[in-house]
């Protein structure tokens, strides 16, 4: 820390300051925390991309992770929203910086799977370009219909869009997005055919044209729907899912009834290829106890997500699992 | 509990000493941010959201609720000060207000303001108190035709809103609209005229943009002409407060501002921004001192400035009924709330009145400290004016840049600032209107949205469009103001006969 | 070009096209190109869609001939009123060097923003503005530059925590790097 003093001033008040107010509120009693994992030990603020905007509904369980990560390792996590380009701007971001553990952050499975083979530009190709970390969780995509529609269970559903193609409408947050895949996936597999209307404005006008009854069905996260769904406004069908779901353990999994139909969102933290090797081995460990941490779990159930701590190869292979989903959607468009 | 009895409840919890102190701290900061060029609302609130976690629930939404009053009154004071608008919703201020500034009214232009966001705040919480079960759901009622003729009509409106000839509007406003299709199109998620740059993605951001256009275009033109800078005689207590005569102009604008801007604000979309604007073309219509707007009128300070404030309240009751933020400053105040273990939606209301009415009420106590804290600032502020100018203008540039580059972390948006300071410029020495360029940039997003959105949902019939009451109605009033006030007058003409009324090739409104 | 078109002009007390007149022709002329290819462009690279689901270049094609619309509207209304008029003035002189040497110190600025770093490149700009719009006593610009510089950059990033570039001073950068 003598080191410091040899700054010019204003260095010094620099990285002074961005301890005392890097942006996390997280850093409450982190002394006490330092040096408790591994061998490596950071000594200045870690940088945590974020892909999307501050405040956006999938801001939060990067800042989660970001404010435990800096409670483990005892140095402040500043986060850094780079929202647009379908997640891919922030991760490049990460997949570019230096490689010295000072760079991590949140991507996806549509950044990370699809995202490669649309834009051959991108600097992440393969699980080889990156370092997976760690798993933080899926959160299943769940199909409702407006209460007025006759419709009360899946099959009912089914059964109206297929004796009518393109008949019924279902809104999503936008094409591409994962509701929209995950219906997608559900056509191919089942020969459906849904009048899929991309919304756009983060959910929440999908939301309002399916509680208006404007349009028929809507596919999107529960946490967002829940309220509708306790007001009597919305019926939950089923989940583009194919484990169980605690948040609504009695509805029908599609991805059971549909080979292969499931299509959570899965978020990740990874960061730069070519760690060095201690350091990776410390976030590697520290970020799996994050995962698994009760408060970490708490949140989780809270905000609708299903933790699974798979790591580097795991993750690795799970990443490359998607690619071939995918390239079947992308196929169906063509 | 009844709406009265709520909002009575609600401002005895919010009446401690620890929230009105966390909505003084909300609304101070906001301010310092909102006065700085680039940093808005969104900023603000995302600065603060942070320090929020670690307070109690009332106390942290009390203090996004102050943020967010405070920096767009914040933003609208460099509109006046500078002519560089913080955020988009103060655009249309400083139209009036740079020009009151430069004939020595600044001090009354930052006291009209202020006033009437005060009075706003207070008009729309009646509002909200006597209507909050009708308009709750008003939101419902809006699907892509409604919107389509809102955003649509508005912009056939707005497009002169600042007036001059009509190449002087609809040239820069298409070319808004031209911009605003640059980056991934929303509905389907392509990316278009990126030119294989990955931040053109987003497109182009509006602070940037604004400030560009407007501040950075401005100073060049202080530099060059340095008698064109605002005049400051004095800062005595009697220069800054508005005289009798301005005091008089400022309260139907500040009423009908409020009440406008309350009700754009029960709707999803730019709905500061929007009334803001609607507010001033309003002015232009009906204010009987309609001639002098554009060149420093009170009106065009009041009533903006009044609606957008009426649009921070009313932008409360869809969020809260229905769980739906509709802007990013209001996507963040979610982000507390949910963090806090409140959840907004349909049955919030019903289930816990107390949060919803201390909501009501916080935002009500930040209009009641922004009040408190800037009528004894408007002193300090126009004193900004005196700094040397040889300081005051490379500072401003600088924090232009570090404004920019921080809302995305974007250097291209620096760039865009560089390129829309060039634009602003020309634009300027050529007498094109640079509000409705602004005009386009917002709403033009939202129209092929809207348009695309009900096409889709339609499956392709455009009848779909007129076939809801409310879109037609909005499509009619639309009509009307743009041609209206023509018809009128020509009909008027044919009556009384062509008295001394200027004879323009094109007609007016 | 312009004196040939000033001569269709109908009212001869008023033909005369001035600075800006012309100007908004110019204006008008490069809308018109931008206008143009704007529409190609959209033609040829963005998906149309079908009538049910409508493309992303829809909207852009609009707005496109909108473009070219707007602007055939302000040639004509440049060329035939003189709704807007008048010369432009440019500065001329000392108060011209001294808007081009903000400009280029601006451009300056932004370019070496990233690389340079909040710190030293907004301390820099700022002693050069003040060697352009003020005095010529250069102990004074250096500190007084240097003291705005610092200030302004320290209040954003140690006080409100924002985000902004280190360049050379961060943890990456040369001069930072030597301390870590």
């Amino acid at each position: 820390m003598n080191k410091h003093h040899l700054h010019g001033a204003f260095a010094v008040a620099s990285a002074l300051a961005l301890v005392a107010c890097g942006s996390d509120g997280g850093s409450g009693g982190t002394d006490a925390a330092a040096g408790e994992a591994g061998a490596w030990q950071p000594n200045r603020p870690i940088t945590y991309i974020i892909p999307y905007g501050t405040g956006g509904s999938t801001d939060p369980i990067g800042r989660q992770f970001a404010s435990q990560l800096s409670e483990e390792l005892g140095v402040d996590v500043v986060v850094e929203n780079r929202e647009g380009g379908a997640a891919t701007i922030g991760t490049t971001g990460i997949v570019t910086a230096q490689p010295d553990c000072y760079t991590l952050g949140l991507s996806n499975h549509t950044a990370l799977a699809n995202q490669p083979a649309l834009n051959p530009d991108l600097p992440f190709q393969t699980t080889d370009d990156y370092t997976p970390l760690v798993k933080l969780g899926d959160i299943p995509v769940v199909l409702a219909v407006n209460a007025d529609t006759p419709w009360q269970t899946l099959e009912e559903f089914l059964a109206a869009a297929e004796a009518d193609p393109n008949g019924i409408g279902y809104a999503t947050s936008g094409a591409g997005g994962t509701p929209d895949t995950a219906a997608k996936l559900l056509e191919i597999r089942s020969g459906i055919e849904l009048n899929r209307v991309p919304f756009s404005g983060g959910g929440g006008e999908a939301l309002t044209a399916a509680v208006s009854g404007e349009i028929e069905s809507i596919g999107t996260f529960y946490p967002s729907m829940q309220g509708f769904v306790e007001s009597g406004d919305l019926r939950p069908l089923g989940i583009f899912y194919d484990q169980e779901y605690p948040l609504l353990p009695d509805l029908p999994l599609i991805g059971e009834q549909f080979e292969g139909a499931s299509m959570p969102a899965a978020y990740y933290t990874i960061a730069p290829a070519n760690l060095d090797e201690e350091c990776r081995d410390t976030l590697v460990e520290v970020s799996q106890q994050i995962v698994e941490s009760e408060e970490f779990q708490q949140f989780a159930e809270e905000n609708g997500y299903v933790t699974d701590p798979i790591q580097l190869d795991e993750l690795a292979a799970e990443i490359d699992d998607y690619r071939p989903v995918f390239e079947e959607i992308e196929g169906s468009d063509a | 509990m009844n709406p009265i009895e709520g909002l009575l409840y609600g401002l005895e919890l919010v009446f401690t000493p620890e929230l009105l102190l966390a909505a003084f701290v909300g609304a101070a900061a906001g301010t310092a941010i909102g006065v700085l060029p680039g940093l808005g609302p969104v900023a603000g609130a995302a600065l603060i959201l942070p320090l929020t976690f670690t307070l109690p629930p009332a106390a942290g939404l009390i203090m996004i609720a102050g943020v967010y009053a405070g920096s767009m009154y914040g933003g609208s004071t460099t509109s006046v000060l500078m002519n560089m608008p913080g955020e988009s919703a103060s655009v249309v201020t400083a139209i009036d207000g740079y020009e009151m500034t430069r004939r020595g009214r600044a001090g009354p232009a930052l006291s009209i303001m202020a006033v009437g966001s005060f009075i706003a705040g207070t008009v729309a919480i009646v509002l909200v108190t006597l209507m909050s079960p009708l308009v709750a759901n008003i939101a419902l009622l809006f699907g892509p035709a409604e919107y389509l003729a809102l955003t649509g009509g508005g912009l056939l409106v707005l497009a002169r809103v600042a007036g001059g000839s009509p190449a002087s509007g609809y040239f820069p406003m298409v070319l808004g609209i031209m911009l605003g299709t640059v980056g991934v199109e929303q509905v389907t998620g392509i990316f278009r005229y990126t030119f294989g740059l990955q931040d053109l993605a987003l497109g182009f951001s509006l602070v940037p943009v604004a400030v560009g256009l407007y501040g950075l275009a401005e100073i060049f033109l202080l530099i060059e002409d340095p008698d064109r800078a605002a005049k400051v005689r004095s800062v005595k207590l009697r220069e800054l407060l508005p005289s009798r005569e301005e005091w008089r102009r400022a309260w139907a604008p500040w009423g009908r501002g409020s009440a406008l801007g309350f009700f754009f604000g029960l709707l999803p979309g730019p709905s500061a921004t929007l009334s803001s604007f609607a507010s001033y073309r309003l002015e232009k219509s009906v204010s009987k001192h309609r001639d002098e707007l554009g060149k420093g009128a009170v009106e065009g300070v009041a009533g903006p400035e009044a609606a957008n404030n009426g649009a921070a309240v009313g932008s409360l009751v869809p969020l809260l009924s229905l769980g739906l933020p509709f802007s990013a400053t209001f996507a963040l105040m979610l982000a507390a709330m949910v963090v806090q273990g409140i959840q907004p939606g349909p049955l919030l209301i019903e289930q816990r009145p107390d949060i919803f009415w201390s909501l009501i009420a916080s935002m009500y106590v930040a209009n009641v400290m922004l009040l408190v804290l800037n009528l004894p600032l408007v002193g300090v502020w126009v004193s900004l004016l005196r700094v040397p100018k040889s300081m005051l203008m490379p500072g401003i540039l600088v924090i232009a840049v570090l404004g920019a580059f921080s809302t995305r972390n974007s250097m291209l948006d620096v760039w865009v600032l560089l390129a829309m300071g060039v634009v602003g410029y020309a634009l300027r020495k050529l007498d094109f209107a640079m509000a409705s360029l602004i005009v386009g940039l917002v709403l033009g997003p939202f129209i092929e949205k809207h348009f695309r959105e009900g096409m889709f949902l339609s499956r392709g019939d455009l009848s779909y469009f007129l076939d809801s009451p409310i879109a037609i109605g909005i499509w009619v009033v639309a009509l009307v103001v743009m041609f209206g006030g023509g018809l009128w007058r020509l009909l008027r003409r044919r009556l009384i006969g062509a008295e001394g009324e200027k004879v323009k090739l094109e007609v007016e409104d | 070009m312009t004196r040939q078109s000033s001569a269709d002009s109908e009212r001869d007390a008023r033909s005369v096209l001035d600075g800006k007149r012309r100007g908004r022709i110019v204006a008008g002329g490069l809308g018109l190109l931008l206008g143009l290819w704007f529409s190609w462009y959209t033609w040829s690279t963005v998906p149309f869609g079908t009538q049910d689901r409508p493309g992303a270049g829809v909207f852009p094609l609009v707005v496109g001939i909108g473009m070219v619309v707007v602007s055939v509207m302000t040639i004509v209304e440049a060329l035939r009123t003189d709704q807007v008029s008048g010369e432009i003035r440019f500065p001329t002189g000392e108060k011209r060097r001294t808007v081009l040497l903000m400009a280029v110190a601006m451009v300056a600025f932004v370019a070496l923003y990233q690389f340079l770093g909040q710190y030293i490149a907004s301390s820099l700009f700022m002693i050069t503005a003040l060697a352009a719009l003020g005095t010529r006593s250069w102990v004074r610009n250096v500190v007084y530059g240097t003291a705005i510089g610092v200030a302004i950059s320290a209040f954003f990033m140690e006080l409100l925590g924002v985000r902004l570039p280190e360049g050379l001073l961060g943890p990456t950068g040369v001069i930072g790097g030597l301390f870590l």
